[in-house]
């Protein structure tokens, strides 16, 4: 052994003895404890006032969502753990089981992660077809985001809480696979899963003091693990361990990379799924979607300008990795996965990632307004487009955002 | 399918940790009291040891981890955490510490004998791995490392944060944090000759 790999082992060794020897008391933890609580009691009343909603929009985008959905869980394979408790007082788990306990649910709560569109909660209803959620109602998490969308019998609309503006269509999306689907995905996972030999259940009793059935699923392109109430079968979380296909991900337009917390058969909040009564429903889903302070303020200059000017501030943001920013000017905004933002910063070294090399003049066509440009994408690929903006009044204020058709 | 016993868990428990991290920081976001007890609970001997071993005697390392655990709680319904949990708070930690003994420039002097006792106030005999007259002597030798090296290697071998960690903490290039950590792993070298064999 090398020396200096001998004094790292000496001093690691020195660190174990320290790890292993110095403990907090009963004094300092309840000293410390009492004080977070504190301030995190304080922090919390005045966290919400200062957010501002971002991200997601483009969960919105129905005609886009096809979905990589997720969730959990249960396909009826014979995939029998038993042994799992040796000492009887607990019933042997079966995936099925998992399987069956979904099939039976009334309403399920999810809140989670997407890969690109950060992080959501959804509610599910059903009455008699577990396969056919009756009404879905799915919001976006992140920063307090004002946006959710909700499926009914009556069709499909998507509400702004903060301008109570409504963009409705009649259309039934509920059969869609653009939700959550509580079966189809995972069915999927664990098929596979099976075929391969890659399925692994064990106990764990985690941080809570609370025992659970941990089944992992490894494939090739990823890793995925979900925990299971050893009494209810019902699954509690879904995680994704590793992901090697990023880009597969990335190609999805939802693809769920964890679910948090999932409940079951509470009564949802009054009126989730209705349109509220004092909703304003307006003609054009971008007017659904924009917000105070979303987009570019446009009063004091020509649309001329405000094109030319919006589409360097984006192209600035996007250089400088500011999803905030992007996503303020752009509709939609997807983020790539923290992955992959790290490998194209890595490829990129000082290059950045997007520049303008020339623009044509600002023309308008219809309803919206067109900047001609061409582009060099990581300093290789040259690209020329019509970047398609919109302009908006809101309050008295006009304002201009990129918006992107499908 | 049967169960496959637990050799392939622990491959799984450095991940698992990651993303219990991951719910319990969210619940947190959420305003989980629970989470943030139990994620002092999870870290707590893991912070005060570090702070144990930068700063300058227990009382302050005991400040340290209150200092951080407080801060921590203020900020946690807006974290956004990049990596992971137990990195970030040990980082804080650090940080913490090098803050405090800036403050403190004359640099207070431990009797090491009396560190060592405290250190060791709730350890059982046979967790004391270690014979005392090494740890000292260990002890010793770290405290006369430059306080960017020392900290650089504690933080790399007693806290298990990898380079990228330290370098992102302490705001500095990844070759400075590993040049540092080089060059006090050659003077450990001179000064603990007499430990380790070459």
């Amino acid at each position: 052994m090398k020396y200096i790999e001998k004094t790292e082992k000496l001093i690691k060794n020195y660190g174990v003895h320290k790890n292993s020897t110095v403990k907090t008391t009963a004094e300092l933890d309840e000293r410390i404890l009492k004080d977070a609580f504190v301030v995190f009691q304080k922090s919390k009343q005045t966290i919400s006032a200062e957010l501002r909603p971002t991200l997601w929009r483009l969960i919105m985008k129905s005609r886009i969502s096809k979905l990589a959905t997720a969730a959990l869980v249960i396909i009826g394979l014979s995939i029998v753990f038993t042994g799992l408790f040796t000492n009887g007082a607990k019933p042997a788990y079966a995936i099925e089981q998992t399987l069956e306990a979904i099939r039976q649910i009334k309403t399920v709560y999810m809140a989670g992660e997407f890969y690109k569109q950060g992080e959501f909660e959804c509610w599910m209803q059903y009455d008699s077809n577990p396969d056919k959620p009756a009404y879905i109602w799915l919001g976006n998490l992140q920063i307090d985001s004002p946006l959710c969308k909700i499926c009914s019998p009556d069709g499909v609309f998507l509400l702004n809480r903060h301008t109570r503006r409504v963009f409705y269509a009649s259309r039934d999306e509920r059969d869609k696979n653009w939700y959550v689907n509580f079966g189809k995905f995972f069915e999927d996972i664990v098929k596979k899963a099976v075929q391969t030999d890659s399925i692994e259940i064990h106990p764990e009793t985690t941080d809570m003091n609370k025992e659970v059935i941990v089944v992992t699923i490894t494939s090739e392109k990823r890793q995925q693990q979900f925990r299971v109430d050893p009494e209810t079968k019902l699954p509690l979380s879904f995680t994704t361990l590793r992901e090697n296909d990023y880009m597969e991900m990335a190609r999805n337009t939802l693809a769920v990379k964890n679910l948090f917390e999932i409940r079951y058969n509470e009564e949802p909040p009054a009126g989730l799924f209705d349109m509220p009564e004092d909703a304003v429903v307006v003609e054009e889903e971008i007017d659904c979607i924009v917000h105070p302070g979303m987009g570019m303020p446009a009063d004091d200059m020509t649309a001329e300008e405000a094109c030319l000017q919006l589409v360097k501030k984006v192209i600035q943001a996007t250089n400088q990795f500011d999803y905030k920013t992007v996503q303020n000017l752009r509709f939609p905004a997807p983020i790539p996965p923290d992955e992959i933002l790290e490998a194209m910063k890595a490829q990129l070294g000082n290059q950045p990632l997007i520049e303008l090399i020339k623009h044509g003049n600002p023309y308008q066509h219809g309803d919206m307004w067109y900047l001609p440009v061409t582009l060099l994408e990581g300093g290789r690929k040259t690209k020329k487009e019509d970047i398609p903006i919109k302009f908006y009044e809101f309050d008295g204020k006009s304002y201009c955002i990129i918006a992107y058709e499908d | 399918m049967s169960y496959q016993g637990r050799s392939n868990v622990s491959k799984l428990t450095r991940k698992a940790c990651m993303l219990e991290d991951k719910i319990l920081v969210w619940k947190l976001r959420r305003g989980s009291m629970n989470a943030l007890g139990c994620i002092y609970e999870k870290y707590k001997h893991d912070m005060l040891a570090l702070a144990v071993s930068l700063a300058s005697d227990h009382s302050v390392a005991e400040d340290v981890v209150h200092d951080v655990f407080i801060s921590f709680a203020q900020y946690a319904p807006r974290l956004q955490l990049r990596g992971r949990l137990r990195s970030y708070l040990l980082s804080s930690v650090a940080n913490r510490c090098r803050d405090m003994a800036r403050k403190n420039s004359r640099r207070q002097t431990r009797a090491l004998d009396e560190t060592l006792t405290v250190t060791t106030r709730s350890g059982e005999p046979d967790q004391l791995a270690m014979a005392t007259e090494q740890v000292q002597h260990i002890g010793r030798a770290l405290e006369q490392l430059p306080d960017p090296q020392k900290e650089v290697i504690i933080l790399h071998l007693q806290g298990e944060l990898n380079f990228r960690e330290i370098a992102r903490a302490q705001g500095l290039p990844l070759s400075t944090v590993q040049s540092r950590y080089r060059y006090g792993l050659t003077k450990l070298r001179s000064l603990l000759d007499g430990e380790v064999e070459t």
